[in-house]
C-alpha cells in the first residue's frame, strides 16, 4: 500500500492505494468517476485518456502511484458551473457522440489540442485524435465537431 | 500478489533498490504496464526511475547533444534534435503514447522495430550506462543484442544517450511503413542521412528497422554508394544489395518476403528526397 496526494479536478485528496494500482482503477474503482473508459487496457485505443497535469495519456498504462504530487484532470472536471464544456457542446450539436464509449478519450485528447491550436485544420486534428479509435462515427463529425469547437472556443476568448 | 514498486528520488536510493532480487526498471510504462497485465513478466518489484533528475537532462554542445534516458518523446520534440531523430520519434504511437513513454525507455526494449532506436544507429550515438560503480559508455550498435536483449548488467541503467551535430546539414529520409499512420508497429522502417553534391553522393548512413533481429546499418550498401551519381542504375543496385542483407521474420503484421520487398524498394526514394532539397 502506498499513499498518494494529489489533485483531482481541482480537488486535492489523498488515497491509499496498491503498489501496481493503475490510474484507470484509482479513478473509476477508487474515485468513482466512471466517465473515463477503459477499452482495450493496453494504450491502442485512448479510451482511458486523462490529462496528466494538462497533457493527454493513457490512464490504462499509468501507474497510480505516479500522480502523487501532480494534477489529474478526467472528463468530470472540464465543465464549468453546470455548463459543458464548448467542445463537449460542439460534439452534441455536430452529432459527434453514437455510442459514446470513445467520447470522453476523444474530448480529452482536443482539450489540451484546441487550447495549444486556436485554429486547426482537419488534417492536424485528425493527428490530435490519431491515439483515440472510435468505431462508430467513422471520424468525419468528430473531426467536424472539433474544428466547429475551436471556433467555438475563439469566441468565448474575445 | 501485488507487485511492490518503488520510486526513488535519486541515483543512491536507486542502486539500493537494484541490489534486490527480480527488480524491473520502469519509465514511461508503454509496454512493460502491457507485458505485466498480460502476465508475461511477473517481477517481483518495479522501479520507476522517472523521478531521478540527472536521467531527464538536456544537454546541446559545440558537435552533440546529450539526452537523459527519461525524457519522453513529446519532450524530446519540444527540443532541438537532429531531423531524422525528429522524425521518427513524430512516427512512435500517438500524443498518449509519445507523452509517457522515454527514449531510453524505446532504446532498452531493444525491440527490432523501435523508432527511436533507428536513428540512433545512423547517427552512432553512444550510450552511457551507470551504476553504483561508474560509468561506462558503448555504441549502440554493441548495446543492443537481439529481440529484447542488451548489454546491461544487473545494478546498471541506460542514463544518457549522445548524439554527434555535425551532420546537421546533411539531407535526411524516414520512411516506416505499417497497417496504418498512428499506433503501428513498424512492418519496415528506413532511415539515412546523405550529403550529395552536384548529383555525386559524397556521404550517406543508412539503417532499416524490423527486418532482421536487430535494427541493420548497411555499411556495404553505404560503401558501394558513396562516390556514385545519384541515378536509377546506382540506385538498382543498392536495392538488389538490401534485398540480400536483410533477414525479415514473417509474423502477424507481414511475411518476410514481402518486408524484403519493401526494404529493398525504399532505397529507390533517395532519388526523391535529394530531388526535394
Amino acid at each position: 500500500m502506498k499513499r498518494i496526494r494529489f489533485t483531482i479536478n481541482g480537488e486535492l485528496r489523498e488515497c491509499d492505494i496498491e503498489d501496481d494500482e493503475r490510474l484507470i482503477d484509482l479513478i473509476r474503482e477508487d474515485l468513482g468517476l466512471t466517465g473515463t473508459k477503459e477499452g482495450c487496457g493496453q494504450g491502442e485505443c485512448g479510451a482511458c485518456t486523462v490529462l496528466l497535469d494538462g497533457k493527454p495519456v493513457a490512464s490504462c498504462l499509468t501507474l497510480a502511484v505516479k500522480v502523487d504530487g501532480r494534477e489529474v484532470t478526467t472528463i468530470e472536471g472540464i465543465s464549468k458551473g453546470g455548463r459543458l464544456h464548448p467542445i463537449q457542446e460542439a460534439f452534441i450539436e455536430k452529432g459527434a457522440v453514437q455510442c459514446g464509449f470513445c467520447t470522453p478519450g476523444m474530448v480529452m485528447a482536443l482539450v489540451p489540442f484546441l487550447t495549444e491550436h486556436k485554429d486547426p485544420t482537419r488534417d492536424e486534428v485528425r493527428r490530435a485524435i490519431e491515439g483515440n479509435l472510435c468505431r462508430c462515427t467513422g471520424y468525419e463529425k468528430i473531426v467536424d465537431a472539433a474544428i466547429y469547437a475551436s471556433k467555438k472556443l475563439r469566441e468565448v476568448e474575445r | 500478489m501485488s507487485i511492490k514498486v518503488e520510486r526513488p528520488k535519486n541515483l543512491l536510493e536507486l542502486w539500493d533498490i537494484l541490489d534486490q532480487d527480480d527488480v524491473r526498471v520502469v519509465a514511461g510504462g508503454t509496454d512493460l504496464m502491457v507485458r505485466v497485465r498480460a502476465k508475461v513478466e511477473k517481477p517481483k518489484i518495479m522501479v520507476d526511475i522517472t523521478g531521478i533528475p540527472e536521467l531527464k537532462i538536456f544537454e546541446s554542445q559545440n558537435d552533440k547533444i546529450i539526452i537523459g534516458a527519461t525524457l519522453t518523446h513529446s519532450e524530446l520534440l519540444r527540443h532541438e534534435i537532429p531531423q531524422l531523430l525528429h522524425d521518427a520519434i513524430s512516427t512512435i504511437g500517438s500524443p498518449q503514447i509519445r507523452n509517457m513513454g522515454t527514449i531510453g525507455g524505446n532504446i532498452c526494449n531493444a525491440s527490432p522495430a523501435g523508432d527511436a532506436i533507428l536513428p540512433l544507429y545512423v547517427y552512432d550515438a553512444e550510450l552511457t550506462i551507470l551504476s553504483r560503480n561508474g560509468e561506462r559508455t558503448i555504441p549502440i550498435k554493441e548495446f543492443i543484442k537481439g529481440p529484447g536483449k542488451t548489454s546491461l548488467e544487473k545494478g546498471e541503467i541506460l542514463s544518457k544517450i549522445t548524439i554527434p551535430t555535425i551532420y546537421n546539414d546533411y539531407g535526411h529520409l524516414f520512411k516506416k511503413v505499417g497497417k496504418r499512420v498512428a499506433m503501428t508497429i513498424s512492418i519496415v522502417s528506413m532511415g539515412l542521412i546523405f550529403k550529395i553534391e552536384d548529383g555525386i553522393i559524397k556521404d550517406i548512413k543508412i539503417a532499416y528497422g524490423a527486418v532482421a533481429p536487430r535494427v541493420l546499418r548497411m555499411m556495404d550498401v553505404e560503401a558501394y554508394l558513396i562516390g556514385k551519381k545519384i541515378e536509377d542504375r546506382v540506385l538498382n543496385e543498392a536495392q538488389k544489395m538490401i534485398f540480400e542483407r536483410v533477414s525479415p521474420i514473417s509474423d502477424i503484421r507481414a511475411t518476410g518476403d514481402y518486408r524484403r520487398e519493401v526494404a529493398g524498394n525504399l532505397i529507390l526514394l533517395l532519388k526523391e528526397a535529394y530531388g526535394k532539397l
